[in-house]
């Protein structure tokens, strides 16, 4: 029996060695969750497939930027997943806002109206920005830290003049209270 | 990617975005897999590593092995000669008594030794037993320089040989498989000495080890048959991974000599093992059992195969 961690490292040996038959079973696996975070960030099946395939041959092409200390295959590929889609929902977003500018007609039904209003309703902060804006400032400043600025918790510590074990603390309180404050209104979006 | 371990990343990930998506995933459009995978491949092809070094020539491998096992000889301290080192050959200066006579074989082989006198045994230890007693008082440095200078001699005749057949024992090789045989047993000879001495194992360079997995890959079938296990029409995946190794899709049966050869099916099996690894049990330096390979599909014939690859190895 190869426990999952193993089995993860498995795949992950098999692709690196030119394995297509170990891509093929790890996107058997993972296409799904790949596919639905694209699909949900993006608003836009056209893009979420393009996001999937990116994600996955940057899988192939790059194995070795996977490191399965930090967490499981699944876990890489998620978050792989969400930060290619938020890139390409702010450069459609960025893309939309120079043609506003330049007075170019906008297709009010392709999917760059569709990416921008997801953009200006998920990504262009608002939303985010008031339940961010609810949370204690000290929580709120370390989660901006890790999460937007990509600090590790030693970083974020080191930057809040606190201990690591306070940072990380904050950090799971802050991530806690978003699950909690964000509940209500992802359930509506969802449905 | 951030410090933040990937479970934090998914925690945010639940609070912020998707937390059904996070828990159950999104079917995919049917068609999305073709697409995705397609659009891999394009990127990087399969079958090598992604940090894949080109194997070197059958004669480079053999001449870098040979200087190697030179060097060694020569570090040699004259207890060390007399040290046990192979169960069948004896001392570490009775393997090299060996190896001597078989530089010799290998030469009248390759159509540049002396005239056969007697009928070469089929057996490879057997057949150089009389070359240990001829040089059983030979004292160690000069047992160094003719296996030294016999080895140089049989580069030299086997440099442009490529496809040219060759005997070897009871199978017929081309002359480039025959250095590659000889490179492994070189190997193979290095280990025991090294073992013998308390020195640490030998190691060959990535580029000789992708030369010897990719004609040990290209010689399963054969090693199948020689084993009496071929399995026609049947094929295995191996993955040797590291550097050297690759992905195989490899034939369980050799091609008949006259006549097309049979297609071999989907592979049945796939065993994944550390390429060097797999070498050694290859020169018979690793049991089998102690490989650690990971084998998928029908375990029988995977083990089927682990057993047949050792099977060509002559030491």
């Amino acid at each position: 029996m190869v426990g999952s961690s193993d089995r993860d490292a498995l795949l992950l040996a098999r692709v690196r060695a030119g394995d297509d038959a170990a891509l093929a079973a790890v996107y058997d696996e993972h296409a799904g969750l790949v596919y639905g975070l694209a699909r949900r960030v993006t608003r836009d099946e056209e893009l979420a497939r393009d996001v999937t395939q990116e994600v996955f041959a940057y899988l192939w092409e790059k194995p070795d930027r996977v490191d399965l200390t930090r967490g499981a295959l699944r876990g890489y590929l998620a978050v792989l997943a969400h930060r290619r889609a938020v890139d390409e929902v702010r450069r459609h977003a960025a893309r939309a806002r120079a043609e506003a500018a330049s007075g170019a007609p906008e297709d009010e039904d392709g999917p760059e109206a569709r990416v921008v209003a997801a953009a200006a309703r998920d990504w262009g902060g608002r939303r985010v920005s008031e339940v961010l804006g609810a949370l204690p400032a000290e929580q709120r400043e370390a989660v901006r830290l890790a999460y937007y600025r990509g600090l590790t918790q030693a970083q974020v510590a080191k930057a809040l003049g606190i201990p690591e074990g306070t940072a990380k603390y904050r950090l799971r309180a802050a991530l806690a209270r978003l699950r909690t404050l964000l509940t209500d209104e992802a359930r509506e979006a969802i449905s | 990617m951030t410090g933040m371990s990937f479970d934090d990343e998914i925690a945010a990930l639940l609070a912020l975005d998707a937390p059904d998506v996070v828990e159950h995933g999104e079917e995919p459009p049917p068609a999305l897999r073709g697409g995705t995978l397609a659009r891999a491949l394009s990127g990087r092809r399969p079958g090598r590593p992604v940090d894949a070094v080109a194997a070197c020539a059958p004669s480079a491998g053999f001449d870098r092995t040979v200087a190697d096992l030179a060097a060694l000889l020569r570090s040699l301290a004259a207890p060390e000669w007399e040290a046990p080192a192979h169960a069948e050959h004896g001392r570490v200066r009775d393997v090299v008594a060996h190896l001597i006579g078989v530089e010799r074989l290998v030469l009248r082989w390759l159509g540049t030794g002396p005239a056969a006198q007697d009928p070469v045994a089929p057996d490879h230890v057997a057949a150089t037993r009389p070359v240990l007693a001829e040089l059983a008082g030979a004292e160690p440095r000069e047992l160094a320089r003719q296996w030294h200078e016999a080895a140089r001699a049989v580069a030299a005749a086997a440099v442009g040989g490529g496809d040219r057949p060759v005997a070897f024992h009871d199978l017929t090789l081309t002359a480039d498989q025959l250095l590659v045989t000889r490179t492994a047993e070189l190997w193979a000879h290095a280990i025991d000495i090294c073992a013998a001495t308390a020195r640490p194992l030998p190691r060959l360079d990535m580029e000789r080890m992708a030369m010897m997995c990719d004609a040990l890959m290209a010689a399963v079938p054969l090693a199948m048959a020689y084993r009496g296990s071929a399995a026609p029409g049947r094929a295995a995946r191996v993955v040797l991974t590291g550097p050297a190794g690759g992905t195989f899709t490899v034939p369980l049966a050799p091609a008949p000599p006259l006549g097309p050869a049979p297609q071999a099916g989907e592979p049945e099996v796939t065993i994944v093992a550390d390429a060097v690894d797999f070498c050694r049990v290859a020169v018979r330096r690793l049991p089998a059992d102690r490989l650690g390979a990971v084998i998928e599909g029908d375990l029988a014939l995977g083990e089927l195969v682990l057993a047949s690859v050792d099977a060509l190895a002559r030491d």
